[in-house]
């Protein structure tokens, strides 16, 4: 999510259209995994041979991503938000998600943090922290629709700014906690971001950080091969950017649904989560292929169901069939 | 000497299992492999000063019976080490005039085999007194006389085309913190040269493995790691070599300094702890058993077991190597 008026961002963006390299491993050994048109965007998704990341490549400018999040482009392209919505509507949207984050997130939670969450959407998160433990909550999102439906349904205001411009105006002091769900795949470039967590985060703190896994595809793939997914993480290219910046995982949600991990930095004494079953299920880059064909499979017995299931099936037999896709 | 318990030099996890148990001098030594990332490490370490005095003295005066340069000279021209040593693959790609340091240089054999393959600037950072003196007097190399931890803190006045690093990082007690410090006096597109002990394809007993000065054992996938932390990528690996290098080498750049890169896929050995444990207690049988006949075909009248040695070694190797 980078905007204009960020010399970093645009620094380090790639010029317009431009191929680019894995932002893991550095290479340009790459084959492609997705190519299709949506929103009027060519979205061309290639798999790293080395190290098995998923990327967008080539890629808009960071103006052009500037532009996308500015006018609005993600919420109205991929979460269908008009002009006209009730704001009320739209915060309720995102409730049953804001629940089980938080139901994950409790046990580090306690009176008196300073919450940060980056792409914060309506702000539903902070607004439930801050309804259970207090603490000073701060939120950034560059989508302008976001700060409004906060003031108006959480009397919360939010900054409706970029990681890097929240960097220029930031006072020094550090977060406990640092949010960011199904944000990091959306950066241009990661490293920013893995610099931002180790610069913002108190000695101590934890970081949130929830991202889809490209290796065990729980949405249909147009949900993941999309103009704002930059990056697609599988588990072990995620471990390698975390050990990048002296992250460990501590905490780690049911790996078959998107990620959800909790973060904590190298020198903190908290034990790190065994590593070896995360990756070892995610380092072939064959997984990806074997993902999106498992997915395309899936999808298809499902909408087919959707459609046919009262001519096709009892509604005992359907609910076996469901229960057996989900397997 | 006295130990002290540490969390895993790479994850800083506590979480570890015992992998082997060996006497090393008078130290009963405990290596672990570490539940959370399959690093192998001694717990406890020594103390750090206490290394450092060893390495000053006692490494290659007490453990190599070296006291002298004269006896160091002796020792070479016996055993040959001047032909030991090849630059092949390392100066691969390295212009006449580059400048290379290389980190425990020991004697400079292999410093010398490289300014000779290319005329290049080479300097070594040697803790032992009597091999930093040795590399002086007998090639001319500058040797800064100390641990690789020292030489850190100096000033950073020039950067390196090349920086070896063999068989030292198994020595350190934080190998990523060393190998980030290097980073920094890397010349902009340089390669970092690492050979270290595998772990997970033991050429030698545990007995002889594990000693004292080796505070980490590395496998593939935890010298990826340790790179990958310290912000390299492996761009050309080999395991299973032969003495003199024996263990694994690798040659690592800055991420963002080249399009290549190795296949991560093939830097998985070594990832699950249980199965690390596993090849370090299946080497402890397989050599045992090699002793035991050793030991048994020596009471065989007309026997002579000296012969037998290398046999036995070839076929300990065919079955290490098949399974």
């Amino acid at each position: 999510m980078l905007t204009p008026g960020n010399e970093v961002a645009t620094s380090l963006a790639p010029p317009l259209s431009a191929a680019v390299r894995c932002a893991i491993c550095g290479s340009a050994d790459e084959q492609v995994v997705d190519v299709h048109v949506s929103g009027g965007h060519s979205i061309r998704d290639v798999q790293c041979l080395r190290c098995g990341h998923v990327y967008l490549s080539p890629r808009e400018s960071a103006e052009a991503y500037d532009a996308y999040y500015r006018q609005q482009g993600f919420s109205k392209n991929c979460n269908n938000v008009s002009g006209e919505d009730d704001p009320s509507a739209l915060a309720r949207s995102a409730e049953k998600k804001t629940q089980r984050i938080y139901r994950f997130l409790e046990p580090e939670l306690r009176p008196g943090l300073r919450v940060l969450e980056i792409g914060c959407g309506y702000g539903n998160l902070l607004a439930r922290i801050r309804e259970s433990v207090g603490g000073d909550v701060t939120g950034i999102e560059p989508d302008p629709i976001g700060p409004v439906v906060a003031r108006s349904v959480f009397h919360l205001e939010i900054a409706s700014q970029t990681l890097e411009q929240f960097l220029v105006g930031w006072n020094g002091k550090p977060f406990d906690l640092i949010l960011m769900h199904h944000v990091l795949e959306h950066f241009l470039d990661i490293d920013v971001v893995g610099d931002a967590l180790e610069m913002l985060l108190a000695p101590g703190g934890r970081v949130y950080l929830g991202l889809p896994n490209v290796t065990a595809m729980t949405f249909p793939k147009r949900f993941f091969f999309r103009f704002p997914h930059v990056s697609n993480f599988t588990p072990y290219s995620f471990l390698l950017f975390l050990w990048r910046h002296d992250l460990k995982i501590v905490r780690l949600d049911n790996l078959g649904r998107p990620l959800s991990a909790i973060v904590a930095s190298r020198i903190d004494a908290a034990p790190m989560v065994a590593a070896f079953p995360l990756v070892t299920a995610s380092l072939s880059p064959g997984r990806v292929r074997r993902s999106i064909a498992l997915c395309d499979i899936h999808h298809t017995i499902r909408l087919f169901i959707r459609d046919h299931r009262g001519k096709l099936l009892p509604a005992p037999l359907k609910r076996a069939v469901k229960t057996l896709i989900r397997k | 000497m006295s130990m002290i318990q540490q969390p895993c030099p790479l994850c800083g996890s506590r979480d570890a299992r015992v992998v082997a148990t060996v006497a090393d001098y008078t130290v009963a030594l405990t290596n672990v492999c570490c539940n959370r990332c399959g690093l192998v490490f001694a717990s406890p370490f020594p103390a750090a000063e206490q290394l450092e005095a060893y390495y000053r003295s006692e490494f290659t005066q007490g453990r190599h019976r070296i006291q002298t340069v004269a006896e160091a000279r002796e020792r070479a021209a016996r055993k040959g080490s001047a032909a030991k040593y090849s630059a092949e693959g390392l100066v691969d790609g390295l212009a006449a005039g580059s400048h290379v340091l290389e980190i425990g240089c020991s004697y400079g054999f292999l410093l010398e085999a490289v300014r000779k393959a290319v005329q290049c600037h080479v300097e070594g950072v040697e803790p032992s007194e009597v091999s930093a003196r040795f590399a002086r007097e007998e090639f001319g190399i500058p040797v800064f006389p100390g641990t690789v931890e020292r030489y850190l803190e100096t000033p950073v006045t020039e950067r390196f085309d090349l920086i070896i690093v063999s068989h030292v990082l198994e020595h350190l007690s934080d190998p990523v913190a060393v190998l980030r410090a290097l980073e920094r006096r890397l010349a902009p597109g340089g390669r970092l040269y690492i050979c270290v002990p595998d772990v997970t394809h033991l050429q030698e007993p545990p007995e002889s493995f594990f000693q004292v000065p080796h505070l980490v054992s590395f496998s593939p996938w935890t010298l990826h790691l340790a790179f990958a932390a310290a912000g390299f990528k492996i761009i050309r690996f080999q395991r299973k070599l032969r003495a003199p290098k024996s263990g694994m080498e690798a040659y690592a750049v800055r991420i963002a300094d080249s399009v290549d890169a190795y296949p991560h896929a093939a830097l998985r050995v070594g990832c699950d702890p249980r199965a690390v444990a596993v090849d370090v207690r299946r080497a402890q049988r397989l050599y045992g058993a090699l002793r035991a006949a050793k030991s048994a075909a020596r009471g065989i009248p007309f026997f002579d077991a000296e012969r037998l040695g290398p046999r036995m070694r070839r076929l300990v190797r065919i079955v290490r190597d098949r399974f």
